[in-house]
């Protein structure tokens, strides 16, 4: 008797693809619809997690784009303090397809929301990209220079970038109730101050984030025709909900919703890929070592499961070295930079 | 005034020294001992007890080339001079093409690429706190024998800006007017870091010209660190300064001393 199943590799089934097989190890989970290769040139951005992802693809000898690096001489530790070396501009952790779309629109008309300065003592922070400066600007007019500066930088990137690999981190964000702009923290959290009339939770649901993807793929492809996406999911589950769920139940749907998207995204796309990254740390086969004890952080063995998949996968681990993925040796895990777990040290 | 003062740097040393040597009695009564290495090999000493050792093999080789001996007990001392260590010169490579908003040339107008003050800050602080000046203060401070004064290094001398393959950041830096001001910068940390520890003697504001130079004539002339003959430093050296430099930074510990 013949039926669909009979001649499926093994990939195709549960037993030998996952149970059966090694997390770390797993075979056939991307297949990528184009490689990167030594001539790509790669621009990284998103949530946590995404921070991962530039330093893998570095440690592997990819060429990944720094369009706002620190100046020359400064020490290591400071321009990481200072938020540059993260990603391949200085914009932050961008959680939401919805940051990443108003960004490439304030890129593209070079615009600076006076009302997205929000101070801090006597200080003054970049409310889109809040931690970058640990203690804030010296000035409302120094936050604002430095964002033109910052913006004109990100032109540049784009138009520079052959790929562009986004990881997307959560749906629940907070907004100007009036302007409809998206921040990265809660008003109040790092700086500013939170005004329930002024303020609205959000919680992005699929046709949302699509329709988000969708204009951020116009808008970099307006800059940069050739430009290819690659997306990928967070493995790191939210700290804190403001959905009125529990914590499980809104972190469950808000990476369905994102895995859901960036699925279809890739699959209605040529030039855009889906990489599996919350696949392979949640892996049940994993029986939860792909996280450290608060079961939020990525393990490094997660990690590397997961880099060295994307590595592999693109050819690039072979090419580059036959060791595991190496993170950069002055920097190890618990460096890796999240307002979002501002929620958690501030709680009540 | 202390009774056993030691007097201790890298190559910067050469100019009290001389000075020392030179013209005694200058100050009457005032009696140092001197220890002087290339700053990277004195942050490759440490203390054992109250003795300063070498590390290494290659450390043990040059204190005994620069000294002529391979340990110094600390003991005894009641009163300790830094001398250099800073490396203000090497800290203008921060701002030669990041700059601030506050920066003058900013402020007319020039064209940089933009960083903020705060990082401007943080990357000052760092290099001060990471400078082999701090790591020497900080350990004779923790002795508890005595006071410590700390004397930055000089400015370079203002011959280089007739010298075209000479020091063209700081030149370059100078013509702004970026010069002066970061130099003010490093300078307010500098006192704020040190003070913790020392008591920051600066540059005699007469020995400055255009706010971020030495006065060649107090530059001219300067010896290199050696225990044995005076080895004049080569006429393109901007960095050291001479004896007489030398005497006015006598003037100053001598002063510091007694007003403690």
């Amino acid at each position: 008797m013949s039926h669909p199943y009979a001649d499926l590799p093994a990939t195709a089934f549960w037993r030998s693809a996952v149970a059966g097989t090694a997390p770390e190890a797993l075979e056939g989970i991307a297949a990528p619809k184009f490689r990167l290769d030594g001539q790509s040139a790669i621009a990284t951005a998103g949530s946590c997690f995404a921070q991962h992802v530039g330093r893998a693809l570095r440690a592997a000898g990819l060429n990944v784009l720094d369009a706002e690096p620190a100046p020359p001489k400064c020490p290591p530790q400071v321009a990481r303090d200072y938020g540059y070396g993260i990603y391949s501009a200085r914009y932050g952790n961008i959680y939401s397809t919805r940051q990443l779309l108003q960004l490439l629109q304030d890129a593209m008309g070079d615009v600076v929301d006076p009302a997205a300065i929000w101070p801090r003592g006597r200080r003054f922070h970049d409310a889109l990209r809040p931690t970058i400066e640990p203690d804030g600007f010296a000035s409302p007019q120094e936050a604002v220079a430095l964002r033109h500066t910052h913006l004109g930088k990100l032109r540049d990137l784009f138009q520079r970038a052959t790929h562009f690999v986004f990881t997307l981190g959560l749906t629940e964000c907070w907004a100007d109730r009036e302007s409809g702009r998206v921040y990265p923290t809660c008003p109040g959290v790092v700086a500013g101050a939170f005004d329930p009339a002024r303020h609205v939770f959000m919680n992005l649901g699929w046709p949302e984030v699509m329709a988000d993807l969708t204009a951020v793929r116009d808008l970099l492809r307006g800059l940069n025709p050739d430009l290819r996406m690659i997306l990928t999911v967070s493995p790191v589950p939210l700290t804190a909900t403001a959905s009125g769920q529990h914590v499980l139940q809104a972190s469950t749907a808000s990476k369905a919703i994102l895995r859901a998207a960036a699925g279809a995204f890739a699959e209605a796309h040529e030039d855009v890929d889906y990489f599996p990254s919350y696949e392979i740390v949640t892996n049940p086969a994993a029986g939860g070592r792909f996280f450290a004890p608060n079961l939020r952080e990525v393990t490094a063995e997660g990690v590397a499961a997961a880099m060295q998949a994307f590595l592999a996968a693109h050819g690039v681990a072979e090419r580059a070295s036959s060791a595991p993925v190496a993170l950069d040796e002055d920097v190890d895990l618990g460096d890796v930079i999240c307002e979002e777990i501002l929620l958690e040290a501030f709680r009540k | 005034m202390p009774s056993n003062l030691l007097i201790l740097g890298n190559s910067h040393i050469s100019a009290p020294r001389a000075a020392l040597v030179s013209q005694p009695e200058r100050w009457p009564g005032f009696e140092a001992a001197t220890f002087g290495m290339p700053g990277g090999s004195l942050r490759h000493l440490v203390l054992k007890g109250k003795v300063l050792v070498p590390r290494d093999a290659q450390t043990r080789r040059t204190m005994k080339f620069f000294n002529h001996i391979s340990r110094l007990p600390l003991e005894g001392y009641d009163g300790f001079v830094v001398v250099g260590g800073l490396a203000f010169a090497s800290m203008i490579s921060l701002v030669q093409d990041h700059r601030s908003l506050d920066f003058p040339s900013v402020r007319a107008g020039a064209g940089c690429e933009l960083v903020s003050t705060a990082l401007i800050e943080a990357m000052i602080r760092q290099r001060i706190d990471a400078s082999v000046a701090m790591l020497m203060v900080r350990m004779l401070h923790g002795l508890g024998q005595g006071p410590v004064l700390f004397l930055p290094e000089p400015l370079i001398s203002a011959d280089c800006r007739t010298d075209p393959d000479a020091r063209e950041a700081t030149v370059s830096i100078a013509r702004t007017g970026d010069g002066a001001y970061f130099h003010q910068r490093v300078m307010r940390q500098a006192r704020h870091r040190f003070g913790r520890f020392s008591t920051l003697l600066e540059q005699p504001k007469d020995s400055i010209v255009d706010d971020i130079f030495t006065d060649g004539t107090l530059m001219r002339g300067s010896i290199r660190m050696t225990f044995r003959d005076e080895v004049p430093h080569e006429g393109t050296d901007y960095a050291h300064a001479n004896a007489t430099f030398g005497a006015m930074q006598l003037d100053q510990i001598v002063e510091a001393f007694a007003a403690l």
